[in-house]
């Protein structure tokens, strides 16, 4: 009965229909079966409080922060600053992009956004200084996919309100694992392009004076992380009001550079909100279907199945691993996210696991769904950035990160404390 | 039908719906001044002057609600297309007026107990019924009223899609259907669109080349 559901749930996805509609489809059908008090009724009042809950305010201020700052110049100009610095490197601009990705990642929170707005500025180069196409569209497609593990990641906030975690935990929990990934993506390579010299393209090497210039562009990001991110981990405000400084912040820069207008303004707003609307009504579906789940005892269950099993927690663990990677090679990735966590969560806290830790794992695993085929939205952008070649390229280059990815996770479920030690020096 | 049938019509709904995103999205501009505000009074003056924590979360409730409208005539709300794409355009057309019908039946039912419980609130005791626990002691009436509203007109251009998306496909017009309806192509390629115009703009990168 349940994997029959589940089947026909799965079918109904993948015909096209609305993601929100069969949630809430499937928790009306839930609670109209299984409940014998009626549900439905508080649809209402689950999705005022959820539309009213402060911490989800902070996603659409973080997309009208990266908004801002794309339609301002001050995307690109970073890209272009930081290359400055690093081109020296064997792999050259690849590891730009795996930087610049990092560093927007860390002030923007949107993968799309950042795989797009790097692989614009880039891809003109694979040609220009005969850059190996695959690893290179690999970089960007991967290093996009920073964007929701480094904080401050939307997904993360999403996940929080979800799960009842607190987001400043997990967002000091992302920072050694994020930085981490970002340094293995370029060891990566690195190690790729020693091998085999013809991968890396001709360096342009800059001079000292054009670095030393160059270092007033990297400003705005560094200034905006440390206003946005700093200021939740010195305590002086919640993750959304750290958003409304970012906001702030970046329309400052926005209005020195003399770059807002009203189309700007106007661009950003509808960007902004067709973005928060698609995924607040996702949301706050799931936290109705959420609602039903732990009504009928669904939850419960779960777990108590779970502690039932006696399995072991780490081969559990990875096999909850295979699965999402599995199902990330053709679930849109926000959807797979908001669709499980009710359902997977209460699972890994009964085999004992932290759900801070399981957040930042979740996030990994997330990235990962971004850059498998046949259904990888980053994979997607940069071959449509690129706009001729086979898309096998971007595919074949972004193995070796996902590789990275898969080595991230395995540290993580080896050493927790990887993510779990930032947290708990600050508590 | 006259108009063109593969290119989306941008109708009155359509820039309705469009002017409040925009409207939305000034009104989000507008909490995070006034959140920022809130957090230099309460590190400098130990002071939340503003009352930004209440006036936004009311604000998002509404933008949001008015919001989702636009993510539909944009066709940003998610559908997966792995079978979809497959499928030849009549099964599309009819696969697409399947799936507006049940993003419309939710649609219709978040609006009704919204409506509901902006009921229940002012059915309490009290001149105004229920008001918020906080120094603004609002009358939940009033957010709750405009959150509904919004979820009203999503409703209703819900429906409104459905009938059109519905007619178009008994005349057999599936080009029609999927203009309205049908899934947008490839994720991410508005976002791409987007980038590449702003790559434009910013004159030094014309060329692409030279980075």
């Amino acid at each position: 009965m349940a994997w029959l559901s589940v089947g026909v749930l799965l079918i109904l996805a993948a015909l096209g229909i609305y993601v929100a509609a069969i949630l809430g489809i499937l928790a009306i059908f839930l609670g109209e079966t299984f409940s014998f008090i009626p549900l439905l009724p508080a649809l209402g009042d689950i999705s005022w409080s959820a539309s009213t809950e402060f911490v989800l305010v902070a996603v659409p201020l973080f997309i009208l922060m990266g908004e801002i700052l794309l339609r301002t110049g001050i995307a690109t100009d970073m890209f272009r600053a930081l290359d400055r610095w690093v081109n020296w490197v064997p792999g050259g601009l690849m590891h730009t992009n795996v930087a610049a990705s990092a560093l927007f990642a860390a002030t923007s929170g949107s993968s799309v956004a950042t795989a797009a707005t790097i692989g614009t500025v880039s891809i003109p180069n694979i040609e220009l200084r005969q850059y190996n196409a695959a690893l290179f569209l690999g970089s960007l497609a991967a290093g996009g996919t920073l964007g929701i593990l480094i904080p401050p990641s939307i997904n993360m906030i999403i996940y929080a309100v979800l799960t009842d975690t607190s987001v400043t935990d997990l967002y000091l929990a992302a920072i050694i694992p994020g930085f981490l990934l970002a340094a293995m993506f370029s060891l990566a390579i690195l190690g790729a392009c020693i091998i085999k010299p013809s991968l890396s393209g001709t360096a342009d090497k800059s001079t000292w004076p054009e670095r030393i210039a160059a270092l007033k562009h990297l400003l705005p990001p560094i200034l905006l992380f440390m206003i946005v991110v700093g200021s939740i981990y010195a305590g002086w405000a919640t993750p959304t009001e750290a958003a409304s400084l970012g906001v702030v912040a970046s329309l400052l820069f926005g209005v020195y550079r003399r770059r807002i207008n009203r189309t700007v303004l106007l661009m950003a707003f509808e960007g902004t909100m067709r973005t928060t609307a698609m995924v607040t009504l996702i949301v706050v579906i799931a936290f109705f279907l959420n609602f039903v789940l732990q009504s009928i005892g669904v939850t419960q269950f779960v777990s108590d199945f779970m502690e039932g099993l006696d399995v072991n927690p780490t081969w559990a663990m990875i096999a909850i691993i295979a699965f999402y990677l599995v199902l990330g090679m053709f679930m849109e990735t926000l959807s797979l996210m908001i669709a499980t966590t009710p359902i997977v969560v209460p699972v890994i806290l009964a085999l004992g696991f932290d759900q801070v830790w399981f957040g930042i794992l979740f996030m990994i695993l997330i990235e990962a769904a971004l850059i498998t085929p046949p259904i990888g939205v980053n994979l997607f952008v940069v071959q449509a950035v690129r706009g001729r070649g086979p898309f096998r390229d971007v595919v074949v280059g972004s193995l070796p990160f996902l590789l990275m990815m898969i080595v991230m996770m395995l540290l993580l479920l080896a050493f927790p404390d990887m993510a779990l030690w930032l947290p708990r020096v600050f508590n | 039908m006259t108009e063109p049938t593969d290119a989306p019509r941008e109708g009155i709904l359509e820039r309705i719906s469009r002017f409040l995103a925009w409207s939305a999205g000034g009104a989000i501009l507008f909490c995070a001044g006034l959140v920022t505000l809130d957090v230099f009074a309460r590190n400098f003056f130990n002071d939340n002057l503003f009352e930004s924590f209440e006036i936004t979360i009311y604000i998002y409730a509404a933008t949001v609600a008015f919001s989702f409208s636009f993510a539909l005539t944009t066709k940003t709300h998610i559908r997966i297309d792995v079978i979809y794409g497959r499928f030849p355009k009549a099964g599309r057309a009819i696969l697409d007026v399947i799936a507006m019908a049940m993003l419309t039946a939710l649609a219709v039912l978040m609006a009704y107990f919204a409506w509901s419980l902006t009921q229940e609130s002012f059915g309490l005791p009290g001149k105004w019924g229920a008001v918020s626990a906080s120094d603004l002691l609002v009358p939940l009436v009033i957010p709750q009223s405009v959150w509904s509203l919004g979820l009203t007109w999503f409703a209703l251009i819900c429906v409104v899609y459905l009938v059109r998306g519905f007619y178009s496909l008994l005349r057999r017009d599936f080009a029609a259907v999927t203009a309205l309806i049908g899934v947008e192509q490839r994720e991410g390629e508005a976002e791409l669109a987007e980038a590449l115009q702003l790559v434009n703009v910013d004159g030094e990168t014309k060329t692409g080349g030279k980075v």
